[in-house]
């Protein structure tokens, strides 16, 4: 492949990109670029969901450039061929024309990414403390990043205060990177370019976090994101034990306990690296299980939305809240205390 | 026909709860729960003699009773203790916007006449006594060049200032004295008068918090109370915006931290209701602040938790009660009657054993069986439909994950 200045990585849907795959492998070496993304077409892949016309230009080529990045097709001559590497034989085997990827198939997606050279370089990597690890590794000995971005850096500068600087301050202040992945033992990485951010922030991040690799928590602007990977041996005895810790160390004559939930996930989170979805599952089941014992508090909307100021990051604020239909986002779980005689961790 | 129904099977004039259950018009000697009361008593004991902030949050969620705690309640309670309360309904995050609503519950014409009243006895010293008392409104209308106004209005602010002691600033009482004398031109109080900074404000410039000290020491002697009470009914609900600035942030801290500061020092109560929720976001924002408010280890933290099964009972026969003055009705009194006696069996789920569900339910149950034409007492089965219609049991886990 020619060497490229700029980052091939792109999101992309994971669904299409099998379907194409297997375009190319029932015409192995047939396809050029042009027609490949004319049969895609065709074969409704490259559609924008939205209106179901065709995708424009530049999302096709990036469908075509994360296929050769991810090493699923190698192009000779221009044309096509379908890898011969095992795990992309062994993926096409296990998926199926126009049907969802099945969780083994998205686990061979997982290794192929984390695998690659420059999904590692720009992301993995800042995970992990040594330089040769699977994903397997990752999961089991991946550490939580927080992702610092400018405007947390840099609240904005009063006027009078703008005035006093003279242009050798700025000159010499240092440039540092737009958004920043760091790792608590001090290891970051740094997105400078808004190619950079694109793939890597907007591609390989969204990336693990649908094939379930890492997982995210973000409970105020002020704190930042938080990306972990995933451990997948989920503990219940972990979870029930934290939550009666908690419970015990609660000292007030009250019989109930308030149990913050975003707070609960993030130290769960934090001392687990179990996924967003299973604690708040558990949390749920204990309300079926105890539901005498146990209360959902809904939380006004208004008060998810003021820890941040920009709009787009509600929805992953909103993550660390239960959903309730017909009741909406739940903040708080209160607990009686009498549930310590019917718990056993 | 359906009337006659109501009473002569449910031995009730009419069905009392309130439909909708929120924003009951809350009247006196509402049932509260015995163990709230007892918290407010030790919490108030406890401050009272104490040095820190004479504060403290009501916490609990949409439906908890905070409102009723506060308005149906509280009133009374720092009322019999001449405590002067102000209620204040979502007022905004600024300063100017509590001293706003403060003031306008006043009334300017009543305040300035007071605190005129309070100051004449030092003013008529200085040799202008009268063979008739003067009333205000002719003191008022003495007042016809802009230099009779400033010359009454320094009299004014230096009786307020080293006589009556009301604040120690001399721009603080100035103000004072202006709000009175001015009051022949506008015998009423505008939002703009309390932002302080703007032309004609009432308020001295960054001293916001003095001058509502001075009006706190005002109100206590002008009308011969013992304090002040602020109950403030979820402020954070409307202060905080949808998205809320660093400046928004501090406005609100800062307001929260001028009220607790006056009332570490004046006889100033400040009780207010949030939900948890606010309470979350206040102490992530200042923990410090928090802990002032909270008085750290005492943590006077009052948390409106679900009733238990017998306080349940006991509002449910409250509300009965209401509908129970007339003679006939009157040995029905403190029942529980039409709903059965054993209706704690319904009421085993904690979330309708909240004031609002409580009602709801007590609304809902009477008017579908008096619908219904079900006789009394009214099946617990019958009650337990409703109550699952109005709030559906979990009995399977249902998920979104909002992300981007």
């Amino acid at each position: 492949m020619k060497k490229r200045k700029t980052l091939w990585m792109r999101y992309v849907d994971f669904n299409n990109i099998k379907d194409i795959l297997h375009l190319v492998y029932e015409n192995n070496g047939k396809f050029r670029a042009g027609t490949l993304e004319q049969l895609a077409i065709e074969k409704k892949i490259l559609l924008k969901k939205e209106n179901g016309k065709p995708l424009t230009h530049s999302p096709r080529y990036h469908y075509r450039k994360v296929m050769e990045g991810l090493g699923l097709v190698e192009v000779r001559q221009k044309f096509h061929y379908i890898s011969q590497n095992e795990r992309v034989l062994k993926f096409i085997e296990l998926t199926d024309f126009k049907k969802p990827l099945p969780s083994e198939a998205k686990e061979i997606l997982g290794e192929i990414i984390v695998g690659n050279n420059d999904c590692r370089k720009y992301f993995f990597d800042v995970f992990m403390e040594k330089d040769t690890y699977a994903l397997e590794d990752l999961r089991k000995e991946g550490k939580y990043i927080i992702v610092e971005t400018k405007s947390m850096r840099e609240p904005p500068m009063k006027k009078e205060n703008g005035a006093e600087k003279n242009n050798e301050n700025i000159r010499k202040k240092k440039r540092v990177g737009a958004i920043i992945l760091k790792n608590l033992s001090g290891k970051i990485i740094e997105l400078m370019t808004q190619d950079e951010i694109h793939a890597i922030y907007w591609g390989v991040r969204l990336w693990a976090l649908e094939l379930g690799i890492t997982d995210e928590i973000l409970l105020s602007f002020a704190e930042g994101r938080i990306i972990y990977p995933v451990n997948p041996y989920f503990s219940y005895k972990i979870l029930i034990n934290h939550l009666l810790k908690k419970i015990k160390a609660d000292n007030s004559d009250s019989e109930w306990v308030v149990i913050h939930i975003p707070t609960f996930i993030k130290e769960i989170v934090l001392s687990t690296r179990f996924s967003v979805d299973i604690i708040k599952n558990f949390l749920k089941d204990l309300k079926i299980k105890y539901p005498l014992s146990t209360m959902l508090i809904p939380s006004s909307t208004m008060f998810i939305n003021i820890k941040t100021p920009f709009e787009k990051q509600d929805s992953a604020i909103y993550n660390s809240y239960l959903y309730e239909q017909g009741i909406g986002y739940i903040s708080h779980l209160r607990i009686e205390k009498g549930i310590l005689k019917e718990v056993k961790a | 026909m359906s009337e006659s129904f109501i009473i002569g099977e449910y031995k009730l004039s009419r069905n009392p709860f309130p439909p909708a259950a929120s924003g009951i018009d809350v009247e006196r000697g509402l049932y509260i729960p015995p163990k709230w009361e007892g918290k407010i008593k030790e919490y108030y004991e406890t401050l009272h003699h104490g040095e820190g902030a004479k504060a403290f949050p009501i916490v609990g969620e949409y439906g908890s009773g905070k409102t009723v705690l506060l308005k149906g309640y509280l009133k009374d309670f720092f009322e019999n203790k001449r405590i002067k309360t102000i209620y204040f309904e979502n007022p905004g995050v600024k300063f100017y916007d509590l001293a706003n609503t403060l003031m306008r519950s006043l009334g300017r014409y009543e305040f300035s006449k007071a605190l005129w009243e309070r100051c004449k006895e030092y003013l008529a010293e200085r040799g202008q006594k009268l063979l008739f008392p003067m009333s205000f409104s002719s003191m008022l209308a003495t007042l016809k060049t802009r230099a009779d106004r400033e010359r009454k209005v320094r009299e004014l602010s230096d009786v307020i200032k080293n006589q009556l002691n009301l604040t120690d600033d001399e721009e603080v009482a100035y103000k004072l004295g202006l709000m009175v004398v001015e009051t022949t031109s506008k015998p009423y109080f505008s939002y703009r008068d309390f932002i302080a900074g703007t032309k004609g404000a009432l308020v001295a410039e960054r001293e916001e918090s003095k001058y509502f000290k001075a009006i706190i020491n005002a109100i206590i002697k002008i009308y011969g109370f013992e304090g002040v009470a602020f109950l403030i009914d979820e402020f954070e609900e409307i202060a905080f915006p949808k998205r809320m600035t660093h400046k928004q942030t501090y406005e609100y801290l800062a307001t929260l931290r001028s009220l607790i500061e006056i009332s570490e020092k004046e006889n100033l109560w400040i009780v207010s209701a949030m939900t948890m929720e606010a309470v979350e976001e206040t102490r992530k924002m200042n923990p410090a602040l928090w802990q002032r408010f909270t008085h750290q280890d005492r943590n006077t933290v009052l948390n409106l938790g679900p009733l238990t099964e017998d306080e349940s009972k006991s509002l449910i026969k409250w509300w009965l009660n209401r509908a129970r003055d007339e003679d006939e009705l009157k040995e029905y009194k403190n029942k529980l009657f039409p709903f059965p006696e054993d209706i704690e069996k319904v009421l085993k789920r904690p979330e309708v054993r909240l004031p609002r569900p409580l009602v709801r339910i007590g609304f809902f149950t009477l008017a579908k069986a008096e619908e219904k034409k079900i006789k009394a007492p009214i099946p617990i089965d019958f009650t337990k439909r409703i109550i699952n219609e109005l709030y559906l049991p979990q009995t399977s886990r249902e998920s979104k994950n909002g992300r981007e």
